[in-house]
């Protein structure tokens, strides 16, 4: 779901990424294929909380394999847009990246517990799939 | 009688003679021992008077043998530097044909090596194109040396043309600018000679003798100190005048033989041309061709405007009267002018050092070397007085305050002005010369001023690296005014490195002062870099703006924030210059999010908390002004603006901005989806499609009033944090 965090949260789970991924988190090309991901769609509304959910796969808070079900629960839209929204960000924006986010969600521990914001989904292989057009 | 009177004095003749030892009690004996008494004063101030004449008879030889060789080498150059005749023709065309030979063998394997590579298929694109132009050279390769010698007559004609333009109708320009030393050096030795046989004279006399020594001892400071102190001043003169021509005249005989060896060169000079990878040194070859062609027709240039300054400033130095004693009008007269003349050799040596070849530098290096050794005081003529000559042109124009006493009283202002008005002309001229000089080399006073203070600069980086702290506390320690202008301008430059942190160890005045000397001095560069770590120096500076270009203060922080260009010039900002509203204001107006993302790693939180204030100003105007401020940041930054939107980092660490920006594109968006709605209500039937796309606008409607409200709750939440800081602050 749509998620705010503070600037120190933010910080520390940046500090310890990956160059590439700090990287894509920086760039505006990355909000320019999620516009243009909403646009293809009709779903232009939607590209703040869609941006907003690219940002946390980046930092490590929402697995990828996640992110088709929260784009269709946060843009309340039906399966098959947040399929075609979802695979269409997947392509661009985490294809480029997808050894760094398989590190990230497969092997690293995200944030210290006891914290209110920490990286979920550790799971023990790799999970990401590059989604076959 | 006469017979005993005979005998008598043969046997005084015999014992006079041939006795052992004179008597005790002798009437001369008491001359003798007053002799010996005196000669323990005189003896230490006669071998020094003999020292020095020792000394100038040397200067004096030194400088007749390199005056003729350098006149000399100055004839015989057009004459000896060719390739295509006289008497190095002979070796020269051995060495050339030599060389032609080999290179016309490696353009048949290269020939060779492309013909295979090409028929067989694995070739470069590079190897093909290299064939054309092995033909050219194929062809050309038995003309390089009439080509070479093109190069040279062409620079015997321009060398004949500046010895025919500046040659005098009488005489030799290099004996004539020396002759008045010779003439005086004339005189001195006949001075010499003539007072060193009168004391022996006077010595072989008894009490005389005596009597002359006296009277040496108590004029020694009237008659032989000067007479000391003029044959020590004309001997390091000359000394150090023949240095320089020996310099010189290795240089242009250098010239000669190296020209000559470059065009025996020239046939695998052009071989290399053939090929991408060999074509370096080709470039090498015609560079160094160039160079020491050219070198000749510069220094022989500067050389005359030197020598045919000498007499103009002669005559200007006889307007300097400083005030010494009578018996140093010698010096005013006949040596300033040398003087003078050493110096402009000086400048013209290192002027012509920054474009010559490598292998003069080396000369004039070793030429350095011996002045050097010479005398103490030529290191400081060389360098600290050529730094110091162009100082002095850069302030040429500009007349030395007066001291605040005499400002004050101001019957004395006029004359005061009026006498250093007289020593105007000579300065001018100075200065004419050294601009000139550095005109001619291509270069200006004031890179080469800069050029002395960034090697400063790196000096005091080698000594200390980054650790200013050391730096400042051993800097400090020298008061400022023993510090050269070199060493305060490089010192900064070097703290400049460090950023305003560093800048900030130096204590204020020493900044400020030295900040001054580079604004004096229109070193804008090292304005420049100071000025953007600590942009406040610049406040209420009118001067500093000038020479920035910067109309004002806002005009000095934009500056400042668009030289901002590495994380580490971040980094080492002041916080106080973090926290400067105009700065923060120049930096929302001029830099890109990648700035933005930099502070917030290199320096932390609090600093884009300011950033975002300074876009939002949110304290000082309140919510009601929220979309305004982002509508001007749209209009001034529209970089920043588009990356804020539409990067996943921008909206996280800028995020009441993000909000405000999300804000404005929700109105828009409500605004047509609203004149959609008013589109498909106006039908007077309703199909199926119609109620499903309003159906649609309406949940988006829904969706977009949602999101409308969490920005207005974060809003709110952002303006009671603000509210209780503000509280907590009063």
């Amino acid at each position: 779901m749509y998620k705010e965090y503070t600037q120190e949260e933010f910080w520390k789970l940046y500090k310890d990424l990956p160059l590439n991924l700090k990287d894509t988190l920086s760039t505006e090309e990355t909000g320019n294929n999620v516009e243009k991901a909403c646009q293809r769609n009709e779903e232009e509304g939607g590209f703040s909380k869609a941006l907003n959910l690219v940002g946390q796969v980046l930092l490590g808070l929402l697995p990828p394999e996640e992110f088709e079900k929260t784009i269709m629960e946060d843009l309340s839209v039906d399966e098959e847009k947040a399929k075609k929204i979802s695979r269409e960000i997947s392509r661009l924006v985490f294809f480029p990246v997808r050894e760094e986010l398989s590190s990230l969600y497969g092997t690293e521990k995200a944030v210290s517990e006891g914290e209110e914001i920490s990286r979920e989904g550790k799971a023990s292989k790799d999970t990401y799939r590059e989604p076959i057009e | 009688m006469k017979d005993k009177v005979k005998i008598f004095f043969l046997i005084a003749l015999f014992c006079f003679l041939f006795f052992p030892q004179q008597a005790e009690g002798f009437v001369l004996d008491l001359a003798t021992k007053q002799l010996n008494a005196l000669s323990e004063v005189t003896g230490p101030y006669m071998a020094a008077y003999i020292f020095s004449f020792l000394i100038f008879v040397v200067g004096l030889c030194a400088l007749w043998l390199s005056t003729s060789l350098l006149s000399w080498i100055i004839a015989a150059t057009p004459e000896a530097l060719t390739v295509t005749g006289g008497e190095a023709y002979v070796f020269i065309q051995a060495g050339w044909g030599f060389t032609v030979g080999i290179t016309n063998l490696l353009i048949v394997i290269a020939f060779i090596i492309i013909a295979f590579s090409i028929i067989l298929g694995f070739s470069k694109i590079e190897v093909k194109r290299a064939l054309p132009m092995l033909i050219i050279v194929a062809l050309l390769v038995n003309f390089t040396l009439l080509f070479v010698g093109m190069a040279i007559d062409i620079s015997n004609f321009l060398f004949n043309a500046v010895l025919g333009q500046f040659s005098p109708e009488e005489g030799n320009v290099l004996f004539n600018a020396v002759e008045s030393l010779f003439n005086a050096s004339d005189l001195l030795i006949r001075s010499f000679v003539a007072g060193m046989v009168a004391r022996v004279v006077q010595l072989l006399i008894p009490y005389v003798g005596v009597a002359a020594q006296v009277a040496w001892t108590v004029g020694f400071i009237a008659i032989l100190l000067p007479m000391m102190l003029q044959l020590l001043t004309y001997g390091i003169i000359m000394l150090m005048m023949s240095s320089l021509f020996f310099s010189y005249f290795f240089i242009f005989l250098a010239r000669i033989f190296i020209i000559q060896i470059l065009a025996m060169l020239a046939p695998l000079a052009f071989f290399c041309l053939i090929f991408p990878q060999t074509k370096k040194w080709w470039n090498q070859w015609l560079d160094t061709l160039v160079q020491w062609l050219l070198v000749g027709i510069v220094f022989i240039f500067l050389m005359y405007v030197g020598l045919l300054l000498a007499p103009v400033v002669t005559s200007t130095s006889g307007f300097i009267k400083p005030g010494w004693p009578g018996w140093m009008d010698w010096f005013v007269g006949d040596l300033i002018g040398h003087i003078i003349l050493i110096a402009y050799f000086t400048v013209i040596f290192f002027v012509a050092r920054r474009f010559i070849p490598a292998a003069a530098s080396t000369i004039i290096s070793q030429a350095t070397g011996m002045i050097k050794t010479a005398t103490p005081f030529v290191g400081a003529l060389a360098k600290g007085g050529i730094r110091g000559y162009r100082r002095s042109a850069l302030k040429s124009g500009t007349e030395k305050p007066l001291p605040e006493s005499i400002e004050k009283q101001g019957w004395a202002r006029k004359p005061i002005r009026a006498l250093q008005a007289t020593g105007r002309p000579f300065r001018e001229l100075s200065s004419w010369a050294v601009r000139k000089g550095h005109h001619l080399a291509g270069t200006t006073v004031e890179r080469e001023v800069a050029k002395d203070n960034e090697a400063k600069a790196k000096e005091f980086e080698g000594k200390f690296a980054d650790d200013y702290k050391s730096a400042v506390e051993v800097y400090s320690g020298k008061p400022e005014d023993e510090r050269t202008e070199t060493e305060r301008i490089g010192f900064l430059q070097y703290l400049s490195k460090g950023g305003g942190k560093a800048l900030d160890m130096l204590p204020a005045e020493r900044l400020k002062s030295s900040l001054d000397l580079a604004v004096r001095e229109g070193d804008s560069e090292t304005v420049k870099s100071i000025v953007s770590q600590v942009p406040e120096l610049a406040e209420g500076k009118k001067e500093i703006q000038d020479l920035l270009e910067c109309k004002d203060m806002a005009g000095v922080y934009k500056m400042a924030s668009k030289s901002l260009q590495q994380p580490k010039d971040i980094k080492n900002l002041k916080p106080e210059t973090l926290k400067n509203k105009e700065y923060i204001k120049a930096v929302i107006d001029n830099k890109d999010f990648k700035f933005i993302q930099t502070v917030g790693e290199e320096i932390g939180k609090e600093a884009v908390e300011n950033l975002i204030e300074g876009i939002l100003k949110q304290k000082e105007e309140g919510i009601e002004s929220l979309q305004k401020n982002i509508g001007n940041l749209e209009k001034n930054n529209p970089m920043l603006y588009r990356q804020i939107e539409k990067t996943p980092m921008a909206q996280a660490i800028l995020r009441p901005v993000y909000n405000e920006i999300d804000l404005k594109n929700i109105n828009k968006r409500e605004q047509n989806l609203a004149s959609r709605v008013s589109r498909v209500s106006d039908k007077e039937e309703l199909r199926v499609s119609d109620k499903e796309e309003l159906r649609k606008i309406k949940e988006e409607l829904q969706n977009l009033n949602d999101r409308k409200n969490e920005i207005e709750q974060e809003r709110e939440s952002r303006q009671r944090k603000i509210t209780q800081s503000e509280n907590k602050e009063e």
